[in-house]
């Protein structure tokens, strides 16, 4: 059966990281995807933490924080092309699969340019050599996304990260599964209120959202990996449950979607 | 209501005034021209409306590449558009590649767009880019001049089923639209695919297109983008054995039954 799965920060305190990733496998879940925003040794130690537990990673976050330099010449374009860089490595060192990478930040990003491309093809090659996937996440922009499908269109190690509450707050008038879902390796699952940059990372269901159509469309793309949710206990919209009642609404949530696709 | 339309491309030999004589008097009212001046006079004289030109596009992928093409075709670009500035003509339509594998973006093509722009605000003129292979390059225009009114979407209904994998553009830029090349095929199979055959003739849904231009800012003439080209892979479809009078009464027929569904959706 499809696996189910969640994402789970990285905390200083690995006693913190091993609590809250236990939950996360007692809510019911199998499967997990983790962060980078920290630092390569956080980023290791849940990924161990995780594994210990018996949660399968299914992706690493890559770091996104000052992506937009990847575009823009200095050294901070370097830095983070080299924390990039990095994550690949710990995904190459702890078997997964794939890294989810940003490709801008905000509505006024940089567009894309040569040294932007040059900077993302040294990821891609890196990626490539090391056996990992970069699936490239749909944000604000149409373009960037579409030139990294089809710059690296013979590249079965680039793919697509759908994220369910980007699409709708960000880019309503665009349904990214039926132009990228044969790319598909990988989702950010989550919800909001469909109002411009209101990004809230809500549980399904509890936004706008259309799952049924985003079921079909998902099983229509032939998607098989895991029905993953993006969410965090956010004190605005579930500060009336506790950390494990949350978890259990996701985790009801994450079952729910799996039924309207059939399964 | 609306104006129905064909483009000059349909003329494969023959005489413009003649093909704009025949077509006025089967009852089109509209046209789209190649940038040619010739045929931009025949329109006039004929009394047929222009609703836009084809800017050139036959080496559109040097505008990617350094070298002398590349200025060459930013030049043409620019006197396209200062013809239609001449002829009071408001809107152009532009590619921006050709092919599977064109050249990828790079800074280059982005200044000479930039410069194409420019030009087209300072002459009045809209840019109506239109789909073909690739989704890229067109987003990047629609992000890059998002707010520009003088950058505008062409919607090319055949391009769209034969090349661009099942992608719709309409859903994506139908609110920037402005100019339309309607036309049919039988989707990506075959040597040929971009058949530009006429509507019903192939395999659009024409009930669905209608209804997103009827959705869309777009009130211009339904315009045609037909070929009837002896020899060519429209003979296939009977096309060949038509008069030239008989093929543009069954163009016709084709925008009239697109208007009325537009009409109705």
């Amino acid at each position: 059966m499809r696996e189910l799965g969640m994402c789970i920060g990285s905390f200083e305190n690995e006693e913190k990281q091993r609590e809250i990733t236990s939950l996360i496998k007692q809510a019911g879940f199998n499967a997990c995807f983790t962060g980078y925003e920290r630092d390569d040794a956080a980023a290791r130690m849940a990924c161990e933490v995780a594994q210990k537990t018996g949660l399968r990673i299914d992706s690493i976050h890559a770091p996104f924080d000052g992506i937009n330099h990847m575009w823009l010449p200095g050294e901070e374009g370097d830095e983070i092309l080299s924390r990039l860089i990095k994550s690949i490595d710990v995904c190459a060192d702890y078997g997964i699969d794939q890294a989810v990478v940003h490709l801008s930040s905000g509505w006024n990003s940089p567009q894309v340019n040569d040294l932007g491309t040059a900077r993302y093809d040294q990821l891609v090659n890196h990626a490539i050599k090391k056996g990992v996937k970069v699936a490239f996440e749909n944000l604000r922009k149409l373009a960037n996304v579409a030139y990294a499908m089809e710059r690296y269109s013979n590249n079965s190690e680039v793919g697509f990260c759908w994220d369910s509450g980007h699409e709708l707050c960000y880019t309503k008038q665009v349904e990214f599964l039926p132009i990228f879902g044969d790319r598909l390796c990988c989702v950010h699952l989550h919800d909001n209120l469909g109002i411009l940059s209101g990004d809230q990372h809500m549980l399904p269901f509890d936004g706008k959202r259309d799952w049924q159509r985003a079921a079909t469309l998902l099983k229509s793309t032939g998607y098989q990996g895991p029905i993953m949710l993006e969410n965090g206990h956010d004190p605005r919209f579930y500060s009336d449950l506790s950390y494990e009642q949350f978890l259990e609404r996701a985790y009801n949530s994450a079952v729910k979607i799996r039924q309207l696709m059939g399964e | 209501m609306r104006k129905l339309g064909i483009c000059t491309a349909t003329l494969k030999k023959g005489d413009i005034n003649d093909f704009f004589s025949i077509i006025k008097n089967i009852g089109f009212e509209a046209c789209f021209t190649e940038a040619f001046e010739s045929e931009i006079k025949a329109a006039i004289k004929a009394g047929i409306e222009i609703d836009n030109t084809h800017s050139p596009f036959d080496g559109i992928n040097n505008m990617w590449v350094e070298g002398e093409p590349g200025e060459t075709m930013l030049r043409r670009l620019k006197d396209s558009i200062d013809l239609c500035a001449a002829y009071d003509i408001k809107k152009t339509v532009i590619h921006l590649s050709s092919g599977y594998h064109p050249p990828r973006m790079n800074d280059l093509g982005f200044a000479r767009y930039d410069a194409l722009v420019e030009h087209a605000i300072k002459k009045g003129v809209t840019l109506a880019f239109e789909n073909q292979r690739l989704l890229a390059n067109i987003a990047y225009v629609f992000e890059q001049y998002k707010d520009v009114p003088e950058v505008a979407f062409c919607w090319d209904t055949g391009h769209e089923i034969c090349a661009a994998g099942g992608r719709e553009y309409m859903p994506l830029f139908g609110h920037r639209l402005a100019c339309v090349h309607l036309e049919d095929n039988h989707g990506s199979e075959g040597p040929h695919p971009d058949q530009h055959i006429l509507p019903f003739d192939g395999i659009v849904d024409w009930k669905k297109a209608a209804q997103r231009i009827k959705n869309s800012p777009y009130n211009g003439p339904v315009i045609l983008e037909c070929y009837n080209h002896p020899g060519s892979i429209t003979n296939y479809f009977g096309y060949d054995h038509l008069s030239d009078e008989a093929f543009y009464e069954r163009a016709y027929d084709a925008a009239a039954r697109i208007r009325d569904l537009i009409e109705k959706a």
